[in-house]
């Protein structure tokens, strides 16, 4: 799952307090990637617990200065990632291309 | 319970007075089988003293014959003169006593042993006694070959005898023995049935205690965990309760309605909250909110967010500065996230300005135009330590209201695009009537009846239109 050293994270359907525990399960940092790119793309829904587990994830990565991006695929996620202020949080991608872009020059020298 | 005790009692009575019946037949058999063979042996006994007496006797007749002819002493002719008499009856109960059908066999040869004794007496004895001394060799040996013969008879009765009384014996053992097979059969039967029936009594008992432990410690359980779930629930609703109907503030200027509607799943007892104070004539702090989770602690979370909006409006009137201080408190707590709207409605100046922490955007309804979503996007309270949350300021119009609600009122399809459409519908046709309760209406509006999966909550703060406000001071002065 690691382009290089970019893990990819897959995610998909909706992100709901049912699946509180398998989302945290996913959300784990890989030990070798420099930076991750959390595919949201097939995801149509997270409520605020979904959406809590996202930023805790975001800190920790934070605090390892591993750099996160979310790739979004559906106007709905987006609309909530808005709601929660979340895309000033992220790095919030429509593309794939322009995530893996952004996170292979976060990591070059 | 009792129809199977009664059961088994009958059962058991019944089983008893078998057995009893059994025995009672069988001791029957055993004496009838005991008292034949016992009659059989005593009758060979009887028969066999008679035939040894015969055997005597005639022993004694031919001794004193012997004794005579030797000696020629007619002291000798003693026993054979005492011995003729008895002789002659003692075969005649001999012939009486083989009359039974199992001895019938010796009869002839009685009849033999008679003819015998009567041959030797009239051809041997008699002429012995008329002459002792003259007895020829010849009658002497005649008399001893019939006295062999005599013998062969008795020892032949003999034989049958002995085979009569092993033949009784016998009987009187199979007898036994089947009556032993019987009663063996039948007391292992009645032990098998015993021990099956004991352990099957066993193993119900067994069970039943097993079923009943097992089910008292379900519904021990089970009441445990309802007992558990309903304290927090009442807890939970008692705070969230508490806190949502505080009533809303009541100004000539400025209209309120709220409304807010508990999942109806009951462990989603949610930290939704809303709040409407006056903090001046014609100043209003509003805000609403929403915690993520359910429960009691949820709502603790919820009334400290709610509680320190408060205090941070008495504070500073500005909403970002407002939410900056709740969010310090929130972060250091760390455990939740709480989104939140919060803003003031000033009367005066038809102003609204709100700050908003991750919370779904407020709907501004105008008069004479569609109703729209304000701006939004910024991160929950307690979601990061240094937030820049900003104050929004809305210059409006008299009449105008701002709606503000949580998630639930546009994720319950969990498509929120089209929940925001249903919402900007509802609110519009709501701006349409006059006299009602706005935020009952919006939400009737939207769910239809639905039944609810999360909490909903719904504010509306309006300011009250020119002629509106007229007909209130009109109404004012004709009620003083």
């Amino acid at each position: 799952m690691t382009d290089g050293s970019i893990a990819v994270i897959p995610l998909s359907g909706e992100l709901e307090i049912g699946r509180k525990a398998e989302i945290r399960s996913t959300l784990q940092l890989p030990r070798s990637a420099k930076s991750i790119l959390i595919d949201c793309s097939d995801v149509t829904y997270a409520d605020s617990t979904a959406l809590a587990e996202l930023m805790r994830f975001n800190h920790e990565a934070d605090a390892k200065c591993v750099g996160v991006a979310i790739l979004i695929g559906n106007p709905q996620f987006a609309r909530l990632l808005h709601y929660a202020g979340l895309v000033h949080v992220f790095e919030v991608f429509e593309s794939r291309a322009a995530a893996l872009s952004y996170l292979g020059s976060r990591n070059a020298p | 319970m009792m129809a199977s005790a009664q059961r088994s009692l009958l059962l058991t009575a019944l089983a008893s007075a078998v057995v009893l019946v059994l025995f009672i037949s069988a001791g029957g058999l055993v004496r009838g089988y005991l008292s034949n063979a016992f009659e059989a042996y005593q009758s060979t006994y009887e028969i066999k003293n008679l035939s040894d007496g015969a055997l005597k006797l005639q022993l004694d007749e031919e001794t004193g014959i012997r004794g005579l002819a030797a000696t020629g002493d007619p002291y000798f002719l003693q026993p054979y003169s005492e011995a003729r008499g008895p002789l002659e009856r003692v075969f005649d109960r001999l012939q009486l006593a083989l009359g039974v059908p199992v001895v019938a066999d010796a009869l002839p040869l009685l009849a033999d042993a008679r003819r015998t004794s009567a041959a030797w007496h009239v051809q041997v004895a008699e002429p012995i006694v008329a002459s002792p001394h003259g007895s020829a060799g010849r009658v002497r040996r005649y008399g001893k070959e019939l006295m062999d013969h005599y013998r062969g008879d008795f020892a032949q009765i003999d034989v049958i005898l002995e085979e009569r009384n092993r033949g009784v014996t016998q009987q009187a053992r199979d007898s036994i023995d089947r009556i032993n097979i019987f009663l063996g059969f039948f007391v292992g039967l009645l032990t098998l049935a015993a021990v099956a029936y004991g352990a099957q009594q066993m193993s119900i008992a067994a069970r039943s205690v097993t079923q009943e432990r097992r089910a008292e410690e379900e519904r021990r359980q089970r009441s445990e965990l309802r007992a558990a779930y309903e304290a927090e629930k009442r807890i939970a609703d008692t705070l969230q309760g508490a806190f949502t109907q505080r009533p809303l503030p009541r100004l000539e200027t400025l209209s309120f309605s709220a409304s807010y509607v508990p999942a109806v799943e009951d462990a989603k007892v949610g930290g939704d909250w809303y709040d409407a104070m006056a903090l001046a004539k014609n100043r209003v702090l509003f805000a609403i909110g929403d915690v993520t989770g359910h429960g009691i602690e949820a709502a603790v979370t919820m009334n400290r967010a709610r509680q320190s909006i408060i205090s941070a409006a008495l504070r500073d009137a500005d909403p970002a500065s407002m939410l900056t201080r709740v969010n310090l408190e929130i972060a250091m707590e760390g455990t939740r996230l709480v989104t939140a709207i919060a803003g003031i409605a000033d009367a005066a100046s038809y102003e609204f300005s709100y700050a908003i922490a991750g919370h779904p955007p407020p709907v501004l309804l105008e008069p004479g135009r569609r109703p729209r979503f304000l701006e939004c996007g910024s991160v929950p309270l307690g979601a990061v330590t240094s937030p820049a949350y900003l104050t929004r300021r809305i210059q409006s119009v008299p009449g105008a209201t701002i709606v503000l609600y949580t998630d639930g009122a546009v994720e319950h399809s969990r498509n929120v695009l089209e929940g925001e459409k249903m919402l900007l519908e509802a609110v519009a046709q709501a701006g349409e009537q006059a006299d009602v309760d706005r935020a009952a209406f919006i939400h009737r509006k939207i769910f239809a009846g639905r039944s609810v999966g999360d909490d909903v909550a719904i504010l509306t703060v309006g300011f009250t239109a020119s002629n509106e406000m007229r007909a209130l001071r009109r109404l004012e002065r004709i009620s003083s």
